[in-house]
């Protein structure tokens, strides 16, 4: 059953829902040479998207392809951008974050559902892994011109090494280069605020709200 | 089983494949074998009682761990296995074993249906971040409980008042004070010889365990964790602790958490993933026993019914295949102090004492507070034993797990976590405070109503 009356617009969202990239991308090319609207292309995409996401939350749909939807999102948008620079429109929270899990911790499961859920709400995500000192992470933040930092600790033994990255930004005279957003089972609101983190995201979907508020 | 000098050998000539390629083949290939095996999770079937399904479910993770291998992290590499390493692997792993010394040692055992043995029963707070002036009350509650046959530690998150660090040297301190404290625990209570499962909690690489393998702190008599990192990996520190068990005595077992909602899919690829990971790391890891944790991807808990519904289906289909000591965690979301603790309890012992499992404790909060105390390990061990006296059917055990669901159903979009160990137990007599000994009466009473009979 098609919902909308642009052919070209139903494939993109058919293809979205369905995570077609071969479908989408050529769809979206079309479009953009067909003259659409791209703000109604974006708008197509995200309707798309918001389908698999709502199905991540209802276990319909899992981890993989909640990933695969939003790198599909990243990538159309690629194409979309030059054309939303032509027609000087500003789109979304096209904020960079680097995110990574601190020193000593694996547990990636959480920065991977969160990383999917960021790049579908537009930011741009860096995604560094896991275990990585903090050193690093600023080293990386800076050379990807970041605009936020997520840590991800879901171990108590690993939070000085959190505290370590925003005692290192003052040091290194970038602690206002970065907002500093912290969140796993070992972060509370209040540890955030003791060391001087910037927000805490309970959770990746309350994340994008607090991130947006950040910018 | 495979020696490690094997596995370090495959570890690193094994095929090469990019950790997102790994990831995506694991999917697909669950997806397929989920269709393939027909495989189906049943939201009012939360104890499975169908054989041919558990079956399906075994045989679909033999095919799994034959197509996946595990695979190295640090070395992008897959630890294949044979199908006749499967075979052998299965037939020499440990049936029986006498955990802890002399007068309280107990046997844990590879579980099969009609065996006419319940559990053995393992409490404490698995790994839950503890500072140092509730550590040793804590260990002391649990290890006081006669019904309690096994303890696992939490972990040390601070020593003479400082952090410690992953990997740091506090780590190598934190790990001994642990081993230190729960060994006086045991001493006082009067169990000197108690297994210590898990020992060195507060270990997040392999410095903690190196660090405690002595007499004066893990015993030969105690076992040791080794993670599977979640889906079907291993790395270089989980390797060294692999070798750590290699040639120092004491028991080891695996830690697999698969992830309902992530790379394996829903429950029924989960399941898939669990039962693939428990013969691998029983073949790569050479491990004794093994703790399964089921992963809710929003809510955490093994109390949910995905959770639940996991470990039944993956406990029959080992019991009825290939029979190896499985002990599964029972976290929860609620935390001591609160009623939802309990019924979440035992819902969950329910389903493990059916199940043919054993219990690697109860997690209260998820592991995340120390809002957790031997009270609530008491009544698991007591809903335990009155199941097995029972001898229920499957479906009369679910029909009760599905009762006592609604007492705590609502608990997971917005928990009640409770209190710390400090404000539901006394700290000088270790004893509960009468709220929290009241609220226990409450629902024991509440749940016998609902057709259980208690043996004490
Ligand atoms: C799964 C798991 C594992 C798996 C990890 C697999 C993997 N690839 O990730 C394995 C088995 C490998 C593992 C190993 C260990 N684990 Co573990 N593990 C867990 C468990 C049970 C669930 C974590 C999880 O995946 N949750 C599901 C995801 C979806 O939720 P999440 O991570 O919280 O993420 C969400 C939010 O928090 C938020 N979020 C997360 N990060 C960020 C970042 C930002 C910036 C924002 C905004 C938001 C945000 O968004 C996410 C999506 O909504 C937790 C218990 C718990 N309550 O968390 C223990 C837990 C974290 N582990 C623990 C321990 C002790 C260990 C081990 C030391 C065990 C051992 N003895 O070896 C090792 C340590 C390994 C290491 N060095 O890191 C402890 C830590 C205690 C502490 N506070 O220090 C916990 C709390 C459990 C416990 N009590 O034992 N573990």
């Amino acid at each position: 059953m098609s919902q909308f009356e642009n052919e070209t617009i139903q494939k993109i969202y058919d293809g979205m829902v369905a995570i077609e990239n071969d479908a989408v991308l050529s769809a979206v090319d079309t479009a953009l040479s067909d003259g659409l609207n791209v703000l109604d292309v974006i708008d197509v995409l995200r309707q798309g998207l918001k389908v698999v996401g709502d199905d991540f939350d209802k276990m319909i749909r899992f981890l993989p392809e909640l990933i695969l939807a939003a790198d599909l999102m990243q990538e159309a948008m690629k194409k979309i951008e030059p054309e939303l620079e032509k027609q000087d429109i500003t789109e979304g929270p096209s904020a960079t974050i680097v995110l990574a899990n601190i020193q000593g911790d694996i547990h990636d499961i959480g920065r991977n559902i969160l990383g999917a859920v960021l790049k579908a709400a537009g930011f741009t995500v860096y995604d560094l892994g896991h275990d990585m000192k903090a050193t690093a992470i600023i080293d990386k933040a800076i050379a990807y011109d970041a605009d936020l930092i997520g840590l991800s600790s879901l171990l108590t033994t690993s939070l000085p090494f959190a505290e370590e990255v925003i005692k290192q930004l003052g040091d290194r005279d970038l602690r206002d280069k970065f907002k500093v957003v912290m969140g796993g089972g070992a972060v509370t609101p209040e540890y955030c605020e003791e060391v001087g983190a910037d927000a805490y995201g309970k959770d990746a979907g309350s994340a994008v709200n607090v991130l947006q508020g950040l910018l | 089983m495979l020696s490690i000098f094997e596995v370090l050998k495959r570890a690193d000539e094994g095929k090469f494949i990019k950790e997102s390629d790994y990831d995506m083949k694991l999917f697909r290939t669950c997806q397929k074998l989920v269709k393939e095996y027909e495989i189906k999770f049943d939201s009012e079937q939360i104890v499975v009682g169908d054989e041919k399904m558990a079956d399906a479910v075994f045989q679909a993770g033999v095919k799994l761990a034959l197509e996946m291998g595990m695979y190295q992290v640090d070395t992008s590499r897959v630890i294949d296995i044979t199908e006749n390493e499967i075979k052998l692997t299965l037939q020499v792993a440990p049936k029986k074993m006498i955990l802890g010394l002399g007068r309280d040692s107990r046997v844990l055992r590879a579980r099969t249906f009609g065996d006419g043995h319940p559990m053995t029963v393992c409490s404490g707070c698995p790994g839950t971040p503890l500072p140092e002036h509730l550590f040793l009350p804590v260990m002391m509650s649990y290890a006081k409980e006669p019904l309690i046959d096994i303890l696992i530690p939490g972990s040390l998150t601070e020593v003479d008042g400082m952090k410690v660090k992953t990997g740091g040297p506090l780590e190598i301190r934190a790990t001994r004070q642990e081993m230190i404290w729960v060994r006086e625990a045991l001493e006082r209570a009067g169990r000197p010889g108690m297994h210590i499962y898990a020992a060195g909690e507060s270990s997040a690489t392999e410095l903690g365990t190196l660090a405690i393998c002595n007499d004066r702190y893990m015993r030969a008599s105690d076992s040791h964790m080794i993670p599977v990192l979640s889906e079907l990996k291993t790395d270089n520190i989980r390797l060294s602790r692999v070798m750590t068990g290699w040639d120092y005595p004491s028991f080891t077992t695996s830690l697999i958490d698969p992830i309902i909602g992530g790379f394996g899919g829903g429950p029924e690829g989960a399941a898939i993933v669990l039962t693939a990971a428990i013969i691998l790391s029983t073949a790569v890891y050479n491990v004794d026993m093994h703790c399964i944790h089921s992963i809710h991807n929003k809510y955490v808990s093994v109390s949910t019914k995905e959770g639940m519904w996991l470990n039944s289906v993956v406990g029959r289909a080992f019991g009825q295949n290939a029979p190896l000591a499985l002990l599964a965690d029972a976290w929860t979301t609620a935390g001591a102090g609160t009623e939802e603790i309990l019924y979440e309890a035992a819902a969950l012992a329910i389903e493990q004492e059916s199940s043919c499992l054993h219990t690697d404790s109860l997690g209260a909060t998820n592991g995340i507070y120390p809002n957790c105390s031997g009270l609530e390990g008491r009544f698991f061990a007591e809903v335990v034993h009155a199941v097995h006296a029972a001898k229920m059917t499957p479906d009369e055990a679910n029909a009760l797990l599905l009762k006592i669901w609604k007492k705590y159903e609502h608990g997971f979009d917005n928990p009640d976590i409770g209190k710390p160990f400090n404000e539901v137990y006394n700290m000088k007599t270790i004893t509960p405070l009468p709220f929290w000994l009241d609220m226990y009466h409450k629902v024991k009473d509440d749940v016998a109503s609902m057709g259980l009979n208690f043996l004490t």
